[in-house]
Parts: C-alpha cells; sequence; structure tokens
C-alpha cells in the first residue's frame, strides 16, 4: 500500500523530501528525463542517503517509447539500449527481441536498484500483434535474467491502451497465459485517451482494470505496481496493489500516449487541493476560495501537515503554490491508500473504499447546496463512476 | 418616417450565430451602454490572468502618472513569480519585516533580500525603518481597479464557473450572454447574484445590452492574482 514517486521533468528535491517524510515508499526512475551517467549516480545518491528506509528503486526503461513516431524521448537516445523509430518488421525476429532486451536488462544490473524492469510495447488491443511482442519480450526478460544469474526480481511491464481493458475475455485470456510466468511482479501502465486531468472515467475500465491487479496481486500474489495511477490508485490499493505512482505535474499522474507527441504549446496547469473527504482533486481557485468563503474548509481538508496555512490566509491563491500542492498531494494519497488497504481482505477494503464514496457524495451535496461551483473534472461525475466500477468488479471476482 | 426607423432598427440588429458574433456586438454595444464606464477601446481580449483567459478585461481608472513612470519598471518585475509574491504580502500601512516575508513565502533570505533592494532602488516599494516595507499607495489594489467579461452563448454554467475564476484579480466580473439564454439564466440568476457577478444578455433585435443583475464591486480575492494581471495590464498597454 505505498505510493511511488513517478521521476520526470523539473525533480529538483521532490523525491528526497517525498522519501524524508515518509510519504514516498519508492521511486519510479524516468531515464527519458536524465542523461544516462547523471541517472546513474541519481539512483546512487537515493540509494545512499535513504539506505535505512529501503525504498523500493526501479527504472522505467520507457522502451515502448521506441515503436512511436515523432515522440518526444527526451535523453533516451543518448541509452544504449534505445532505439528510436521501431517499427513491427524491428521485431518479427526473435533474435532482435533478444537483443533489445538484453540491452534494457544489462543497462539496469549496475544500477543501485532494487527491481529490474523489463522491456515492453504499448498494446491497445489483446489480439493485436503487438500483444504478442509485449509477451515475447516478458519471456525474453526473465531468460535474460535467469542467464545474468541477478537474485533481484523482475517486474514484466505492460503498457495497455484503456480501450483494450473493455475486452474482458482477451483480458482473461492475456491473464491466463502472463500468470504462469515465473516473474517476480508486474509492472502496469495504462494508457488513457483523455489527456486532460483527471482522464480516466469509464467505470467498465476501471473495474477491468481493478480486476488485472486483482488477479495479478491476490489471486496470483505477485508484486504489482502501477505506474502513473494518481487518484484511480485509491481503486487499486483496495484490490491489493503493491504500490501506485504518482508525479508532481499534471503529465506525471496519469499516462497517455499523446503527453510524448510534440505540442504546439499549452498552458501552465492551476494548483490544486487533493481533497481526500471529496475523493478529488479541486481547483484552489475557485473551487477551494468558496468552501473557504462559505465557512466550510474543515469539510473538504484532508488533514496532511500542509493544511494548516489555509486557515492562517484569506489569500490561499497566493499561500498554496505548486510547491505545497504536491507535496500535500503525495501526502494525502499515502494517507488514504493505508486506510483504504489497511483491512486485509478485498472485500473489507472494498467496504471502506465505498464508505468514502458515499460520503463525499454526500459531501458534493452539501457543497453545491451552499452555492459552490465545480466544473465537470472536479465534480462528483467521477464517484459515480467508481461506484459502478467497484460494483463491476465485485460481480467479476465473484466477492 | 416608418421606412427609415425600419431601417434604423436593421442597422442596429445583431446576427448571433457565434461567440465571435457576440463579442463584435458585445463591444459595439458597450459604448452605448450607461451601466459600465469602459469603452471598447479601452479592453483588452483574450487577456492572460493566472488562472483562465477573460474574452475581455478593462480598467476603470487611468493609469496615475506615478503608475505610469512606474510601468516598465512594474511591468518587469512582476513578470517574477517570486516578486509578485512578495508584492502580494505588502501593504501601504503595515510594514512587513524581511524575516515576515521570508516566513510567508518560503523563499531563502538571500532571495528575498535581493528582490526588495532592486524593489526599493525602482520607487516600487519603500522602507518603512531600516528591515520593514512598505507598498507605496499608488500601488494599491484601489490603484487600478479590473473588470473582466466572460462571453457565452448560452453555457451559463461555464460562464459561472469562469467568472468565480476571474474574481481572484478583477474588482468587478460579469458574465454576457446571448439573449437565446434568457428563460435558463433567470431561472438561475440567484447563483450570480449571491457571488456578485454580474449579467448582460444581448438583444439581437435591437444590438443592446440588457442588465439581468449588476456586478457587486469586491476587493479582489487574491493579492497575487491582482499584481499578476497588473503586470500583465501594463505590458498590454505600454506596448501599445
Amino acid at each position: 500500500m505505498y505510493i511511488f514517486g513517478q521521476h520526470g521533468y523539473g525533480k529538483t528535491d521532490k523525491i528526497e523530501k517525498g522519501l524524508e517524510t515518509g510519504d514516498l515508499g519508492g521511486v519510479i526512475f524516468s531515464p527519458k528525463n536524465e542523461k544516462p551517467d547523471n541517472l546513474t549516480s541519481y539512483i546512487r545518491q537515493i540509494a545512499e542517503q535513504f539506505e535505512d528506509l529501503n525504498p523500493t528503486l526501479m527504472v522505467d526503461p520507457q522502451f515502448y517509447l521506441a515503436t512511436q513516431q515523432d515522440v518526444k524521448d527526451g535523453f533516451l537516445p543518448e541509452y544504449g539500449y534505445y532505439q528510436p523509430r521501431l517499427n513491427y518488421s524491428s521485431f518479427v525476429r526473435p533474435r532482435d527481441v533478444q537483443g533489445y532486451v538484453k540491452k534494457v536488462i544489462e543497462f539496469q544490473l549496475p544500477l543501485r536498484v532494487n527491481r529490474i524492469v523489463s522491456p515492453t510495447v504499448c498494446f491497445k488491443d489483446f489480439n493485436d500483434r503487438w500483444s504478442h511482442v509485449s509477451l515475447q519480450m516478458a519471456e525474453e526478460s526473465a531468460s535474460a535474467l535467469l542467464d545474468a544469474s541477478d537474485d533481484r526480481p523482475l517486474l514484466v511491464s505492460i503498457v495497455i491502451g484503456e480501450r483494450a481493458l473493455l475486452d474482458r475475455q482477451s483480458l482473461d485470456e492475456f491473464l491466463d497465459i502472463i500468470t504462469v510466468m515465473e516473474v517476480g511482479g508486474f509492472y502496469v501502465i495504462l494508457d488513457i485517451d483523455d489527456t486532460q486531468y483527471p482522464g480516466l472515467n469509464d467505470p467498465e475500465v476501471l473495474a477491468s482494470f481493478m480486476y488485472l491487479v486483482y488477479v495479478l496481486s491476490v489471486v496470483r500474489g505477485l508484486e504489482v505496481i502501477s505506474g502513473y495511477s494518481d487518484l484511480v490508485g485509491l481503486l487499486l490499493h483496495a484490490t491489493g496493489i503493491h504500490a501506485t505512482g504518482t508525479g508532481w505535474f499534471n503529465t506525471l499522474r496519469q499516462f497517455s500516449m499523446g503527453r510524448f507527441q510534440p505540442s504546439t504549446g499549452g498552458r501552465r496547469a492551476v494548483p490544486r487541493y487533493t481533497s481526500m473527504p471529496l475523493l478529488n482533486s479541486i481547483k484552489v481557485i475557485p473551487e477551494l476560495q468558496q468552501i473557504k468563503e462559505a465557512d466550510l474548509l474543515g469539510e473538504v481538508l484532508t488533514g496532511t501537515r500542509y493544511d494548516g496555512v489555509l486557515h492562517r490566509s484569506s489569500d490561499i491563491g497566493a499561500i498554496w503554490n505548486d510547491q505545497t500542492s504536491w507535496a500535500h498531494h503525495w501526502q494525502a494519497l499515502s494517507i488514504s491508500a493505508g486506510s483504504i488497504g489497511q483491512s486485509g481482505t478485498v472485500e473489507q477494503n472494498l467496504r471502506n473504499l465505498l464508505s468514502l464514496v458515499d460520503e463525499a457524495s454526500v459531501l458534493y451535496d452539501n457543497l453545491v447546496t451552499n452555492g459552490i461551483s465545480f466544473e465537470a473534472s472536479t465534480g462528483p461525475r467521477a464517484l459515480e463512476s467508481w461506484k459502478q466500477a467497484i460494483a463491476s468488479f465485485k460481480k467479476r471476482a465473484g466477492l | 418616417m416608418e421606412t427609415s426607423n425600419r431601417i434604423l432598427q436593421k442597422e442596429s440588429r445583431a446576427v448571433i450565430h457565434s461567440e465571435s458574433d457576440l463579442s463584435q456586438a458585445f463591444l459595439a454595444a458597450l459604448n452605448r451602454y450607461p451601466g459600465i464606464e469602459l469603452t471598447s477601446d479601452s479592453l483588452i481580449a483574450e487577456f492572460a490572468s493566472k488562472q483562465g483567459r477573460p474574452d475581455f478585461v478593462g480598467a476603470s481608472h487611468k493609469l496615475s502618472r506615478k503608475m505610469f513612470q512606474a510601468g516598465c519598471h512594474l511591468e518587469s518585475a512582476l513578470r517574477s513569480g517570486p516578486v509578485t509574491r512578495i508584492f502580494s504580502e505588502l501593504k501601504p500601512n503595515a510594514p512587513r519585516t524581511r524575516a515576515y516575508l521570508e516566513q510567508v513565502t518560503g523563499l531563502p533570505d538571500s532571495v528575498v533580500a535581493q528582490i526588495l533592494k532592486n524593489l526599493c532602488s525602482k520607487g516600487l516599494i519603500r522602507s518603512a525603518n531600516n528591515s520593514s516595507y512598505v507598498l507605496p499607495t499608488f500601488l494599491t489594489s484601489r490603484a487600478i481597479e479590473f473588470w473582466a467579461f466572460e462571453l457565452k452563448m448560452d453555457n451559463w454554467k461555464r460562464a459561472l464557473y469562469q467568472a468565480l475564476q476571474y474574481q481572484a484579480f478583477a474588482h468587478r466580473v460579469t458574465v454576457v450572454l446571448s439573449e437565446k439564454s434568457h428563460k435558463r439564466v433567470t431561472r438561475n440568476l440567484e447563483a450570480f447574484r449571491s457571488k456578485g457577478i454580474g449579467v448582460l444578455l444581448l438583444n439581437e433585435s435591437n444590438g443592446e445590452l440588457v442588465p439581468l443583475c449588476k456586478a457587486r464591486r469586491m476587493k479582489p480575492k487574491s493579492a497575487l492574482h491582482y499584481y499578476y494581471a497588473l503586470g500583465r495590464f501594463l505590458e498590454s498597454v505600454l506596448t501599445k
């Protein structure tokens, strides 16, 4: 029941602070955002500085970007294992696949990480050829690590397009294949269609995601880590996930291949407050501002060490800045993941979560009655999706 | 006479098929509207506030001579996040010490010291005594009062939400809707009135603005957002 920091652009000392406060239980490093030497020394620095805490340290090789055209791949081309603009024909020969896998695994071996992560490709459909490549790479990774005689657990990467999870039968068949792999666990990323934050709202996609995590972690007993999961990660914590990753920018909190395409511009994200009573990240202005003016601030506060400043100043637009926002967000997720997942059984976890969802619905009603205006994404829309997702998951899992 | 009246009415008629049409009609109508002391040529379109882009922003006072003289320095100073943050904590009558500013902003003392020194040297803040600082009166939030306008064809809910954002920096916020939304907006007028947001409808038949409720003059909710907007406003005015 951990939150891992998703490393990315503009790290400054965020990860160190997250580990020091105990809000983070691990780090998922991003080669795209560091030169190879810098990444190696940064990982070593974190490993040494926090040796007593023994956080999980792992690298996401981001090999899935190699098959994307016109992609912003940052420093990845400087890594020996990465080859840009690969297409399907680059994966037809088994020895080519073995070659890619071996290089990715070998790159990680000298690093001070305590998990080895397999390379993968992104697929949008369980029946498309890329899903077969993904399985091939998973198998080859297990062999490569065995050959290297390294004891560290292998996490098999899976990057799936969200629409694929709507195909239940194919998901079941895929799970049948991967659950028999002799690996330490899985690192799962869901590629969502909507690049707006928060983007993932389809209850059937959420239910399938929960089901995938449940089968791998509870039924199969494997370590499952989900990257870029953010608030949706709370659903996964109810179904047994070991850890969910999230970063400081919106683009590090949810994954979309769209974010790696060259962009024509964009606006800076506005500061948000993650309210666990609302189970949502609301905008400081105008939403939290309205709530404070209506004297209802206490109803929405999460209870992190950062909340105090909101009582002391009327200009919350000034005092709640980006720095406070991400630090609070991590602690908020950490507290919530802990409280949802602490019960020990998935049934009880889901009961805990459903009661939080019901309380959040009532709170939203109360706020709206008191004249608070929300946007579609910051309003109660997601709660209904979560309720439906939980019901659908329970039916599927026979709980 | 009847024929010329009909011709006059036709010429005043506004044809609104899009928000762009609504903008044009609003600008034409604003100059005739007695309830707002701004003219269309004083408005800035698509203003980049710290949060959101109001369709139009105007200032209800002309720039004072002191503000004009300070304009270039102020505009470039207010591009900096830390400087704007420090500005937002200063008052004209309650001196703030350097230690206080370091504590509330969380900025390192060397950064705060440097910023205060620069701002003093440009006359943008005053030293009240050796270690505390005040804003000059020409730079308080009363110095320039902003009006913000959000135009929507009929999505009154979205207009309301955006208007609430603009209250962070503007003294008066008004939503302008096409008359097609008259019934829906009237049913929900209390949502605007209770928040002090004005509502105007654009009458297509005569091209005039019809007030449903008046914008209440309020202090901007965030000094930080206000000073950011002031910087952007000065940038627009000084580069015209």
